[in-house]
């Protein structure tokens, strides 16, 4: 898997899309940042090679 | 009640398990108004500087002690755990009592509805003293920062260190004598790691196996309330009374409830018993001490007829570490995404920082985790199913001071506790003796399904020929 790196322009975009304005610098940096480890971690997981292999569900019935 | 034994008792020592205090008090020789008494002033002697509570219910646990003592002089005895003081991580409602999760999100909040176990424990007489500390909704890396409502819990066996967390005013409250047990939340570690930093029991018990209702959420796939006790045979007492179906928690399991107790003492001769001793690439060292406790507990198992063999899992503790981050991102942003939306200037960093890494967060990574977890559920089973129990080191390393975050860091976020969140099995910190500056090491010992009984019997062999439960901290 590829990972991405987020960009303070490209962070700023994706909050401001999804309805938070980040207010300082600071702000700017750490979502950056955390984006971009969490790509990482993700890009890092194992994918399963079938398509039939399901998530651990957390829905069974009856409920 | 006439109870010259009790008031001796009390007098000589700040220190009880549940085991005998039980016996005095179904034996009516020790007073629940005054164990109750005990713990209060116990409280007030030492939690100033251990921050065990953040918030005492004198008035309540005295009218209940008093109920108590009523019932047992009537002959209407409930069982070992009536008349037993307890506390609470602050993550457990109790109606008509604020519940706070250590947020300031929260601090307004008074529950309407008493958590599902705490119910349970009340029924069988069982005595609420308080709300415990905690980090904010169970969230943290370890790194300490002090933008939380309520002071850091200490460790008490030396206040500068660390409790572990994220129940963190459970452990060291229980090893300091501020609760006779406590009840904690675990969903990559945080019953197991109080325990292993402050030298108490701690049970992560089967996914399923104990409820959940009543206690927020922080993720839910991967939550699990259990208990942390001074001894092994406490924590068989107090799984037994919390366990079992409950139509309140949609992921509680179908399960009959053994008597965890009755098998202690049948020792393990006979059973295998694995050990893990390579968590793969990038994994920590264990430290000195750790490994020759973890050893000398090894050769007690031997020593008493199990064969000691080593397995191996089959992924690296990282990928296992990665599979419960990316989870307990996603499902804790969409806890608290409304918050995080209107008022996150309210959350402490790691809560703040957890939420901004679920908000970035792709779909298809979530579920990525979620079908991998599943593969290693299943991989990691068949390795437990070769066994009677596993044993792996529980933290790496013995609970840092509070100046060194990069240790602070590892202590937490590299321990072995997160595999048995991943996969749901059943896993205990146990105590294994101290280190040279005096702070306790530990070990965990996993197991097959719904099999918490054989982990116990592991467990109190280990507990016996350690020997080290009558040392307690000096505060």
């Amino acid at each position: 898997m590829t990972t991405r790196t987020w960009s303070r322009e490209e962070i700023v975009a994706f909050a401001s899309l999804h309805g938070v304005k980040l207010e300082t610098d600071a702000e700017i940096e750490r979502m950056a940042t955390l984006g971009t480890r969490v790509a990482s971690v993700a890009g890092r997981l194992k994918r399963m090679p079938s398509k039939g292999s399901e998530p651990a569900s957390i829905f069974k019935v009856p409920l | 009640m006439d109870a010259p034994a009790a008031v001796t008792a009390v007098a000589r020592s700040d220190f009880f398990d549940i085991a005998a205090a039980s016996k005095l008090l179904a034996g009516r020789k020790l007073s629940p108004v005054d164990l109750v008494e005990h713990y209060l002033a116990r409280i007030a002697a030492v939690d100033s500087k251990l921050h065990s509570y953040i918030a005492v219910l004198a008035d309540r646990a005295l009218m209940r002690a008093r109920q108590a003592e009523r019932e047992i002089a009537d002959g209407r005895w409930k069982g070992p755990l009536h008349g037993i003081p307890f506390g609470v991580k602050d993550n457990y409602h109790v109606a008509g009592v604020p519940t706070t999760g250590g947020s300031r999100l929260m601090l307004d909040y008074v529950a309407d509805e008493t958590a599902t176990i705490i119910e349970k424990l009340e029924a069988q007489g069982a005595i609420l003293l308080g709300k415990m500390n905690t980090w904010e909704f169970g969230t943290g890396t370890g790194e300490i920062y002090d933008e939380l409502p309520f002071p850091l819990a200490r460790n008490a066996w030396n206040i500068a260190h660390f409790t572990g967390g994220s129940s963190t005013g459970v452990g060291t409250g229980v090893a300091a004598g501020t609760a006779l047990f406590g009840l904690g939340s675990d969903t990559g570690g945080s019953i197991r790691l109080p325990a292993a930093a402050t030298g108490v029991v701690g049970m992560k018990a089967t996914y399923g196996r104990v409820s959940r209702a009543g206690c927020l959420p922080n993720c839910w796939s991967l939550d699990v309330t259990g208990p942390l006790t001074w001894t092994v045979r406490d924590s068989a007492i107090v799984l037994e009374a919390i366990s079992g179906f409950d139509p309140r928690d949609p992921q509680s399991a179908v399960a009959s409830v053994p008597n965890f107790s009755r098998g202690l003492g049948e020792g393990v001769r006979g059973m295998t018993i694995g050990i893990v001793r390579d968590f793969g690439a990038g994994a920590p060292v264990l430290s000195p001490d750790v490994a020759a406790n973890l050893h000398k507990a090894e050769a007690a198992l031997r020593d008493a007829g199990a064969e000691v063999v080593e397995v191996g899992l089959p992924a690296t503790l990282e990928e296992y570490r990665n599979v419960t981050s990316v989870i307990n991102w996603g499902e804790s942003f969409s806890i608290h995404e409304q918050d995080f939306l209107e008022r996150r200037h309210l959350m402490g960093r790691a809560l703040r920082d957890k939420m901004t890494s679920g908000f970035t967060l792709r779909a298809a990574d979530f579920l990525a985790a979620q079908r991998l977890r599943r593969q290693l559920a299943v991989s990691t089973d068949a390795v437990v199913r070769t066994c009677d129990a596993i044993l792996t080191p529980c933290t790496f390393a013995t609970a840092p001071t509070f100046d060194d975050q990069k240790k602070l860091v590892e202590f937490t976020m590299h321990a072995a506790t997160a595999i048995f969140n991943v996969t749901g099995h059943p896993a205990l910190s146990l105590p294994t003796g101290f280190d040279a500056d005096g702070l306790p090491t530990s070990m965990q010992i996993a197991g097959r399904y719904f099999d918490e009984a054989t982990i116990y019997r592991v467990a109190h062999v280990v507990e016996c020929a350690i020997g080290e439960r009558g040392r307690r901290p000096s505060l």
